[in-house]
């Protein structure tokens, strides 16, 4: 009863609470990003996010802290020189953690790791897979008001914009106007009165590989 | 304890009107019993809803509608609270009963329309019924959201008596609920973020009352089912369907003179409930008292599958016996039985009462009481033992004057030792580790005269739990440490005019500390401060109510519930990062209009 009576009392909440998670400025997270976001034995990998903020467009930050506490396979994390890299195991290590973790032979290792940016203004947890090597996907067709988009944007006012983005899943992000649908492929983007910010769409393959794309946006 | 209704029935005409009500029995009950009203129902004495069973002619019964407001009418049946229920019921330490109204020898169809509901009832000398019909909100609550109720709420009672002897009443009764609503949170969302919840629950109860010399007798045989569907977006469903059977049957036989008593009554009973509830789940953990929550579920959080079904059971017997130790001492000792699967337990209980003079009476009760762990994923933890509570309770009572009516009132204190309850380690895996502690006192006082009637009721109440023996001890979810309740009627000729005012200490709730963003899932989690180290403001409420007879067969109202508009934080929301939130609040000042006609 008490989650039938919570999931009334979401639903019946007059609007959402802000900022809404398609807004960019505000300081978050938007995504996190391992390259390769699986690795094979022996394999390197860095680790980086887009960062949105409040008061600017978004950056790219490297880790300020990578950890991995809970797992049998925390060395994998590594500190060299001046940045953090993930070294995946060799086989051996790799056949332990499986019998570890109670795992079929040969299958993909999960490994949490927690990854602080901007030395833990930004907490976040991604998950690695070890024991093959894969790429973060390619971002899929895109299109914005039924093109491809240039590599930046300029709109006109008090329109509804539709955009488009081929991928497994989809995220919209904008600094102008607002967004209906934002975790669809098939977004609205209300543009609203003029304006200077980005448009960002984030694809993530469910697998661990992620992508995105920041377009500089005017709205005139 | 704070006055029963049950001990109040000539007080029933006020209640019945009870200002911010709109006639629900069951929100008159929890002003007037002061139980803590929360998102599950009641809390009785620091007990979770869930411990507290709510019965219908002796049978558990869902009674709520999926926005709050119970599936009963004053006309249909009696309510009553019951703090410690004696041996004849088991698994639970307090209960919401409700008996179905036999049917009366005469005519009767009243027929009752208000701005929030409409309800018609009939009455003939061997039968009766009442169908209830809740006005669906078709408006959306806010600019971004559609609510659709593609059926209104309904709910209904029946009795039917199909034999009447000198010594054999058989009767049927019937009781049903059925409830849809349909939401998208955004207009133009896709529709894999659709919600639909739907629930029905009926009841049927074969009843035999027998009566000959000493002896009498009580046989009913029941059978419940139930349908709960939430269904949200395209991954998320919690489904469940109940149902069960079950038979109650108990002989009592009154001694007199009987090793030196004048008077002995004594009693045995069985009790046998079978209950299949088939499961398809695909949804996030189910909520436990010891884990701290915000009420926001990822759309994406599947983290609880299965699909099944799991039987669960429940075999009882009982003993007991009432007997007057002296012209103004009464003793009641008993003792239960009761085979929950495989875990047996035995539950002594007795009280002892002492008449200090015509008006007053002094009551000390004591008792053992279990609940089987069968509450939401509790099901799928076959490992789990029954909770176990013993309550001890001591209560003075002045009890108004048969004839002038007069003053009455009712003060006591109670303790309660909770052991063995089932605690979530975070991860939903339950263990029986946890304890828990409630005490309190209450006091009741009351005025009846001619024209007038006024309550109060006061409970000052510490319940808190552990999770295990060598933690901290921290506030129970639902204590409520202060609640008063204030009532007065009075009586014009064809006016009654009533108001109502009720302050309740803030529930607890824990603090959102932060939170870290799963990238993979592209969701915020929220970190946790101490649990329930926080409380919301105090509630406060004003209701009135204004009643006109017009003639002998129609009566018209005006109920206003929340007159200043007292709009109170009972709960948060949160924006998707837990870095804002607003408050959740009582509801607004709400009118309604009444009408009710007799043909």
């Amino acid at each position: 009863m008490k989650r039938l009576v919570l999931l009334v009392a979401a639903c019946a909440t007059p609007s959402p609470v802000e900022p809404q998670a398609w807004q960019l400025d505000q300081d978050r997270a938007v995504a996190v990003r391992v390259t390769p976001p699986s690795l094979a034995a022996g394999e390197h990998a860095l680790v980086d996010a887009l960062i949105a903020h409040a008061d600017g467009p978004t950056t790219v930050e490297s880790a300020s802290v990578l950890i991995a506490p809970h797992s049998p396979l925390f060395t994998v994390v590594n500190y060299l020189f001046d940045h953090y890299e993930l070294i995946a195991p060799d086989e051996a290590t790799l056949a332990d953690a499986r019998i570890q973790l109670g795992l079929a032979p040969g299958a993909l290792v999960p490994l949490e790791v927690d990854c602080d940016f901007e030395q833990y203004k930004f907490l976040t947890v991604k998950q690695v897979l070890l024991g093959a090597h894969a790429d973060n996907p390619a971002l899929g067709a895109v299109t914005i008001a039924g093109q491809p988009p240039d590599a930046t944007l300029a709109l006109g006012r008090d329109s509804d914009i539709a955009l488009h983005a081929a991928g497994a899943t989809i995220r919209w992000l904008t600094s102008c106007g607002t967004l209906d649908a934002s975790d669809e492929p098939d977004a609205v983007l209300h543009t609203g009165s003029s304006c200077s910010g980005e448009l960002v769409v984030v694809e993530r393959d469910g697998a661990g590989g992620t992508a995105w794309q920041v377009w500089p946006l005017t709205v005139e | 304890m704070v006055a029963r209704v049950a001990d109040a029935d000539e007080l029933r005409d006020a209640l019945e009107r009870a200002p911010g009500t709109v006639g629900d029995p069951v929100a008159t009950i929890a002003q007037t019993q002061l139980a803590v009203v929360t998102p599950e129902g009641l809390s009785i004495d620091g007990a979770m809803p869930f411990e507290v069973r709510t019965l219908v002619d002796g049978f558990d019964t869902p009674l709520f509608h999926l926005d709050g407001r119970s599936a009963l009418t004053w006309w249909g049946s009696t309510l009553a609270v019951e703090h410690a229920p004696g041996v004849q019921w088991g698994n639970g330490v307090a209960q919401l009963a409700t008996v179905t109204q036999a049917p009366k020898p005469w005519f009767a169809a009243p027929l009752t329309l208000t701005t929030v509901d409409a309800q018609l009832a009939v009455n003939f000398a061997d039968r009766r019924g009442v169908a209830r019909i809740w006005w669906p909100l078709e408006e959306a609550p806010g600019p971004n959201l559609t609510r659709v109720h593609t059926v209104p709420a309904l709910d209904g009672q029946y009795s039917y008596t199909l034999a009447s002897t000198h010594h054999l009443l058989v009767r049927l009764n019937g009781y049903g609920m059925l409830d849809s609503q349909h939401y998208d949170s955004d207009p133009v969302a896709h529709p894999d973020q659709h919600v639909s919840l739907f629930r029905t629950a009926f009841r049927l109860t074969l009843e035999e009352l027998y009566a000959r010399g000493p002896w009498t007798g009580t046989f009913a045989q029941s059978v419940l089912s139930t349908t709960d569907i939430v269904e949200r977006g395209d991954s998320q469903r919690h489904d469940e369907g109940r149902t069960g059977f079950g038979a109650r049957n108990e002989v009592r036989r009154a001694l007199r003179d009987v090793a030196g008593l004048a008077k002995l009554d004594v009693a045995v009973g069985a009790e046998a409930q079978v209950t299949a509830h088939d499961l398809d789940l695909a949804y996030a953990l189910d909520p436990h008292e010891n884990v701290p929550a915000t009420g926001v579920v990822a759309p994406d959080d599947t983290s609880q599958v299965y699909k099944g079904t799991i039987w669960t059971s429940d075999v009882g017997a009982w003993t007991s016996a009432r007997t007057q130790l002296a012209p103004n001492i009464r003793a009641m000792t008993g003792l239960r039985a009761d085979l929950f699967g495989t875990d047996f337990a035995l539950q002594p209980r007795g009280s002892l009462d002492l008449d200090l003079d015509a008006r007053h009476v002094a009551s000390l009760s004591a008792g053992a009481y279990r609940r089987a762990p069968t509450y939401a994923d509790e099901l799928e933890h076959s490992d789990l033992h029954p909770e176990r509570t013993s309550r001890v309770a001591f209560a003075l009572e002045r009890r108004p004057d048969p004839l002038d009516r007069g003053t009455f009132g009712v003060v006591g204190v109670y303790y309660l030792d909770r052991t063995n309850l089932v605690e979530d380690d975070g991860t939903g895996k339950l263990a029986n580790t946890g304890r828990g502690t409630t005490y309190g006192a209450s006091a009741s006082a009351g005025y009846y005269a001619h024209h007038w009637f006024a309550l109060a009721n006061l409970v000052v109440e510490h319940s808190d739990r552990q999770v295990t023996p060598t933690t901290r001890a921290r506030p129970f979810e639902y204590d409520q440490p202060v609640r008063l309740d204030l009532r007065v009627a009075r009586f014009l000729g064809p006016w009654q005019l009533a108001a109502h005012w009720s302050l309740r200490a803030g529930l607890p709730y824990t603090q959102v500390a932060g939170a870290h963003y799963d990238a993979d899932r592209d969701v915020y989690l929220p970190d946790f401060a101490t649990l329930y180290a926080e409380r919301f403001p105090w509630q406060h409420q004003l209701d009135v109510r204004v009643d006109r007879a017009i003639g002998g067969r129609v009566r018209a109202y005006l109920d206003i519930a929340n007159v200043y508009d007292a709009r109170t934080a009972i709960g948060w929301d949160y924006n998707f990062n837990f870095t804002e939130r607003r408050a959740v609040t009582t509801p607004a000042f709400a009118p309604t209009l009444g009408i009710r006609g007799e043909l």
